[in-house]
C-alpha cells in the first residue's frame, strides 16, 4: 500500500507541477473576458478560420428541407471557401443571411451592401443608382461608392464609376430558383481602387439570382446564388 | 545622447507583446518603403538619404558594420518628419567608459523633408543625426534624392559635424567641441558648422526584392580610427539588400574598403498593418419595428414585470456580445441602458453592439435608447441615439448615425443599483517578464516569472486589486552598478528592489472612483501603489463629454516601501551608496495636468507640480495615436534641478510606444502593451507610478474619442 502510495505521489506530483506549469504559460483566470497575450505570438494567419471547405449538394439539400427561410450560397474563391447563408432579418429592402457561425452578408433585392464576420468587411456601400440600373435590366453610366474599414479603424471611401450593359437572356435552375434571367456586367473604375467587373443574373421581376460581385481587395470577387426565396 | 550610461534605464512594467506583434503584424504596404541604413534611418549605408518612410512607419533596425553594433527605433512622425532613437555599442573602443572594451551610446536623430520629389525636382531633406547629448555620431547633412529610371535612385548630399570629417572642402564657422550641461541636451551651438564634405550614392533596384548599393561617406571615421581597431581605407562601400515579402530587409556590406557589415530592419506601420475591420463575429443585424407598432403602449401596465424579462434576455444576448449588461431602466418611450465593456478596444463598437440588443429586446415604443458606459461603477457618459434612426441607417455610411448621436456627461446618470451581485471576485494566474535596458554591463536584462493578480469589487465603484510576482527565470537581480546622486535616491535605488524583491508584491490597493460634481470625475487610491512607494493618492479630473481639452489635479502622499517587495515601510530618507549622504524624500507630491486632443492623432499633456524628490517642474507629451490603439509619443520633463543635481543626461525624458493586443490577434481587446523607453532613469524629474489614473479611462467614452473610433459602431 505504501509504496503504491509513494509511487502515486511520485507520478502524480510532477504531474500537478506540470499542470500548473501550464497553466501559468498559457494564463488562467476565472474571469470570462480574460484574453492573454500569448495568444498574439501565435499568428493570426494559423488561427484564423479554416476555409469553411466545399458545401456538398446534401447539405443544400437539408437546409432546404429545414427552413422556408430564404437560402443563399456564397463562395470566396480567394479562401477557398464556401457557406450556406439563412436569412435572419429584414431591414426595408435590406435583408441580411447568416450561418451559425455569426458571419453575415446583407443583401438588397440580391445585391450584397455588406458583409460582417468575414474579416476584411464591406461595411457598406451607395448602391441606390446601380442597383436601379441592374433592376430594370438596362445599360447606362452610373457613380457606385463602397465603404471598408482600414487596419487604423479609419472608415475607408471607394468611389466608382461603374458602365452598365445587359447582356444574354439564360435560364437559371440553383436550388429551388428556377427563373429566366437577364445577365448584366457592370464595369467600374476608381481612382482609389482597382477596377472590377460585376456579373449578376437579374430576373423579370428584377431580383438578383446569381452574381459575381467584388467585395474589395481583402474579399476579391465573391459568388451568390439565391437557392431559396 | 548621453555618452555611456553608468545608470539602467529604468525598466517597464507590464507586458510586452510588441516584439511579437511586432514581427506579425507586417503587412503589404501601400507605398513603398525605403531601403534603411545601418543608423537605422532610411540611407543608403551609413549615409542618409532625402527619402521618407509611408507615413507612420515604425523601423526597428540592428545594424553592424565592423565593430559598430546599432540597434534603432524610428518612427514617420508625419509624412514629412521622421525621428530615430538608437542604441549603439563599439567593440575594442578605448575609453575609460568601456566595459569590456564596448563602449555603448544613445542617440537620437531628426529628418525634415523640405522638397518632395516630383517628375523634375528631387525630394530635399534636412537632418540632424545624433543631436542630443555628447553627439558621438554628431552630424547633420542636406540632401536630395532623384529617381533618374525605375529603380535607380541616386543620392548626393553635404554633411557637417561627422559627415564633414572626410576629404571636406570648405568650412563654416567653428564648431563646439563643449558637451552641454550633464549631455542629454541639443547641441544646438554645433549644428551646420564647421567642416562640409559631400557625399553620395546610387541605388539600383532591378526588381522589387533586391537592391544594389553604393555610396561614397563623408564620415572620416576619426573616433574609431583613433580609438577603435577601425581602418579607414576608403570612402567607398557597396552592398546588397533582399526585402521579405514583409518588408523585412537584410542588408549585407562591404564597408569601407575593409570590413563587412549587415543591417536587418523590420518595418511595421499602425496604419496598414493588421486585417482591416478584424476578423471578429457579426453583431446582431437591427431589428425594424412594424410600423404603427411604436404606439403600442400596452406592455406599461406591468412594467417591472416588463423590466424583469428584459433584463434576463438583454443580459444573454449583451454576453453573446461580449458585453455586460450592468443595468436597465425602462419607461413608456426611452430606456436607459448600463454598460461594461470588457472586450471592444473601439468604444463605438461597443455601443453600437448594444444599440442593436436593444433595437431586438426593447418593447416597439421605446424610441430613445440612452447607453451609459460604466468604468469601475463609475457613468462616464450617456449615449443617447433614436431608435428609428438606427433602423433607417443601418446600411448608410456610420457617419449619418454618428451626426444623429449625442455624447453627453452622465452625471447624476448612475445607475439605482446592479443587476450583478457584490462582492466580485476575479483573478488571474500569468506569466509576465520585465527587462531593464541600456547598462553598460548588460545592455538588455530580462526577467521572465509568474504573476498572479486579483481583483475584489467589494462595491460597484470600490475595488481592492493587487498582483503578486514571482520570478522564475532572469538576471535583473544581477544589477551592479552603483552611482553617486545628489537628490534623494527617489528612482535610483532601482536595483536593490530588483536584487531583493523575489517574490514581491506589484501593487495592491484599495481604490475608490467617483463623480462629485458635473463633468468631475475622482478617484482615491490607498495602499502599494506601485513597486517603490506606499501611500495615498488622490485625483481629480474635470472633462466636458464633448471636448478635446481636459484638466486633472493629482495629489499623492507617499511612504518609500521596503526593498523585498512585501508589506514593509522604510522611512522616506534614502543613503547614497557613493557620497554616504542621507536625504530626504518629501512626503508629498503632485502635479495639475492638462490634456488636449489636437484631432488628426495628435495629442498633448502638461503635467506641472512637484515630483518625488521634491522638485517642481513640468512633464511636456505629445504623442500620435491611431483610432486601433496604436500611438507612438515622446516626452520630456524640466524642473528647477540643475543639470549638474540632475547627472548624467541633464533632464528626464523618453519615448512610448503602445501597441494593442489586437494588432497580435486582430481580435477586440482592450489590453494594450504600453512601454516607455527612457535612456536612463535618474531622480529628478521622477513622478510616482499610478496605473489608475483617470484620464484614459475617462476620455475612452468621451465625444473625440468615440467619434475617432465610428466606423465601427456597425462592426
Amino acid at each position: 500500500m505504501g509504496t503504491i502510495l509513494a509511487m502515486n505521489l511520485r507520478t502524480t506530483l510532477p504531474r500537478i507541477g506540470l499542470l500548473a506549469l501550464a497553466s501559468v504559460l498559457t494564463g488562467c483566470s476565472n474571469d470570462p473576458y480574460f484574453e492573454f497575450p500569448v495568444q498574439s505570438i501565435v499568428p493570426t494567419s494559423l488561427r484564423q478560420q479554416e476555409a469553411n471547405g466545399e458545401i456538398t449538394p446534401q447539405a443544400i439539400v437539408q437546409t432546404l428541407s429545414a427552413t422556408d427561410l430564404p437560402v443563399a450560397f456564397l463562395g470566396v474563391p480567394d479562401r477557398g471557401s464556401q457557406a450556406l447563408l439563412i436569412r435572419i432579418e429584414q431591414n426595408g429592402p435590406y435583408e441580411t443571411f447568416a450561418n451559425p457561425d455569426r458571419q453575415s452578408v446583407t443583401m438588397r433585392h440580391g445585391m450584397i451592401t455588406g458583409t460582417r464576420g468575414l474579416s476584411g468587411d464591406l461595411m457598406s456601400t451607395e448602391e441606390e443608382a446601380l442597383l436601379d440600373l441592374i433592376r430594370a435590366r438596362r445599360a447606362g453610366q452610373v457613380s457606385y461608392i463602397q465603404r471598408y474599414l482600414t487596419p487604423e479603424d479609419v472608415t475607408e471611401v471607394v468611389t466608382y464609376r461603374c458602365g452598365v450593359e445587359p447582356d444574354a437572356t439564360v435560364d437559371v435552375s440553383i436550388g429551388l430558383v428556377q427563373d429566366r434571367a437577364t445577365e448584366m456586367v457592370a464595369a467600374c473604375e476608381s481612382p482609389d481602387g482597382p477596377p472590377f467587373v460585376d456579373y449578376y443574373k437579374v430576373s423579370g421581376s428584377g431580383e438578383i439570382l446569381a452574381s459575381r460581385q467584388w467585395l474589395g481587395e481583402n474579399l476579391g470577387y465573391v459568388a451568390m446564388q439565391m437557392l431559396q426565396r | 545622447m548621453a555618452a555611456v550610461s553608468s545608470h539602467r534605464a529604468k525598466r517597464v512594467g507590464a507586458l510586452a507583446t510588441a516584439g511579437a506583434a511586432f514581427l506579425l503584424t507586417s503587412s503589404a504596404q501601400s507605398e513603398t518603403i525605403p531601403s534603411y541604413n545601418t543608423y537605422g534611418s532610411p540611407g543608403l549605408i551609413d549615409m542618409p538619404t532625402a527619402e521618407m518612410a509611408p507615413d507612420a512607419t515604425i523601423g526597428l533596425t540592428y545594424g553592424r558594420i565592423g565593430d559598430s553594433n546599432r540597434a534603432a527605433f524610428s518612427f514617420q512622425i508625419t509624412p514629412w518628419l521622421s525621428g530615430t532613437f538608437r542604441y549603439a555599442g563599439i567593440e575594442n573602443f578605448d575609453d575609460p567608459s568601456s566595459v569590456d572594451g564596448v563602449y555603448y551610446d544613445r542617440s537620437f536623430d531628426v529628418r525634415v523633408q523640405l522638397l518632395r520629389e516630383t517628375r523634375l525636382r528631387p525630394a530635399v531633406a534636412i537632418g540632424l543625426q545624433d543631436f542630443v547629448g555628447t553627439g558621438l555620431y554628431g552630424g547633420e547633412y542636406i540632401v536630395a534624392t532623384k529617381a533618374l529610371a525605375p529603380g535607380l535612385r541616386v543620392t548626393g548630399g553635404l554633411g557637417w559635424g561627422r559627415l564633414g570629417s572626410y576629404n571636406s572642402f570648405t568650412t563654416i564657422g567653428e564648431r563646439s567641441e563643449v558637451i552641454l550641461g550633464e549631455g542629454g541636451v541639443p547641441t544646438y551651438d554645433r549644428w551646420f558648422r564647421g567642416d562640409v564634405g559631400a557625399f553620395g550614392g546610387i541605388s539600383w533596384s532591378p526588381n522589387d526584392k533586391l537592391t544594389f548599393e553604393l555610396e561614397y561617406s563623408s564620415d572620416a571615421y576619426t573616433l574609431e580610427s583613433a580609438r577603435g581597431g577601425f581602418e579607414h581605407k576608403s570612402p567607398y562601400s557597396f552592398g546588397a539588400q533582399y526585402r521579405f515579402d514583409n518588408d523585412a530587409q537584410l542588408g549585407l556590406y562591404y564597408a569601407y574598403g575593409d570590413t563587412l557589415g549587415l543591417q536587418l530592419t523590420f518595418p511595421t506601420n499602425p496604419k496598414t498593418s493588421g486585417i482591416p475591420g478584424g476578423i471578429e463575429v457579426a453583431g446582431v443585424p437591427v431589428k425594424r419595428r412594424a410600423s404603427g407598432s411604436a404606439s403600442d403602449l400596452g406592455w406599461t401596465a406591468d412594467l417591472e414585470a416588463t423590466e424583469r424579462s428584459i433584463e434576463q434576455r438583454m443580459t444573454t444576448n449583451l454576453s453573446r456580445e461580449k458585453l455586460e449588461l450592468v443595468n436597465v431602466e425602462l419607461r413608456p418611450r426611452s430606456a436607459t441602458v448600463w454598460l461594461r465593456n470588457p472586450t471592444y478596444g473601439a468604444p463605438a463598437q461597443a455601443i453600437g453592439r448594444t444599440a442593436r440588443v436593444m433595437s431586438r429586446t426593447l418593447p416597439d415604443s421605446v424610441e430613445e435608447f440612452i447607453i451609459v458606459p460604466t468604468e469601475n461603477g463609475i457613468p462616464m457618459s450617456a449615449v443617447t441615439m433614436k431608435r428609428s434612426d438606427l433602423e433607417a441607417l443601418e446600411n448608410d455610411a456610420a457617419v449619418e448615425m454618428l451626426a444623429r448621436t449625442s455624447i453627453t456627461d452622465a452625471y447624476g446618470r448612475g445607475t439605482p443599483e446592479d443587476l450583478v451581485t457584490f462582492p466580485r471576485f476575479n483573478w488571474v494566474v500569468a506569466p509576465y517578464f520585465d527587462y531593464s535596458g541600456f547598462d553598460p554591463d548588460m545592455p538588455l536584462r530580462i526577467d521572465v516569472g509568474a504573476r498572479v493578480a486579483a481583483s475584489y469589487e467589494i462595491r460597484r465603484n470600490v475595488v481592492l486589486s493587487g498582483e503578486l510576482r514571482k520570478r522564475v527565470i532572469g538576471n535583473l537581480d544581477e544589477i551592479s552598478r552603483e552611482s553617486e546622486s545628489l537628490l534623494p535616491r527617489v528612482r535610483t535605488d532601482y536595483r536593490l528592489y530588483a536584487d531583493e524583491g523575489d517574490p514581491f508584491i506589484r501593487y495592491l490597493t484599495l481604490e475608490l472612483y467617483g463623480r462629485p460634481a458635473p463633468e468631475l470625475y475622482s478617484r482615491v487610491s490607498v495602499g502599494y501603489l506601485e513597486r517603490m512607494y506606499a501611500g495615498v493618492s488622490g485625483e481629480v479630473l474635470w472633462k466636458p463629454a464633448d471636448s478635446r481639452l481636459a484638466f486633472g489635479a493629482e495629489l499623492n502622499y507617499v511612504r518609500r516601501r521596503a526593498y523585498d517587495g512585501l508589506f514593509g515601510l522604510e522611512e522616506n530618507v534614502t543613503v547614497d551608496p557613493v557620497s554616504g549622504i542621507e536625504r530626504e524624500i518629501p512626503d508629498v507630491n503632485g502635479h495639475v495636468s492638462g490634456y488636449y486632443a489636437f484631432g488628426n492623432g495628435f495629442h498633448g499633456q502638461v503635467d506641472v507640480g512637484r515630483y518625488l524628490a521634491g522638485d517642481y517642474g513640468a512633464t511636456f507629451t505629445l504623442t500620435r495615436e491611431f483610432a486601433n490603439g496604436w500611438s507612438v509619443g515622446a516626452f520630456a520633463t524640466f524642473t528647477d534641478v540643475t543639470e549638474e543635481e540632475f547627472g548624467e543626461g541633464s533632464f528626464d525624458k523618453g519615448i512610448m510606444l503602445t501597441i494593442p493586443l489586437s494588432a497580435g490577434t486582430s481580435r477586440p481587446s482592450r489590453t494594450l502593451s504600453r512601454q516607455t523607453i527612457r535612456s536612463l532613469q535618474r531622480d529628478g524629474g521622477a513622478r510616482l507610478d499610478v496605473s489608475s489614473r483617470l484620464y484614459d479611462q475617462v476620455r475612452t467614452w468621451h465625444e473625440p474619442d468615440v467619434s475617432n473610433t465610428w466606423g465601427r459602431f456597425w462592426r
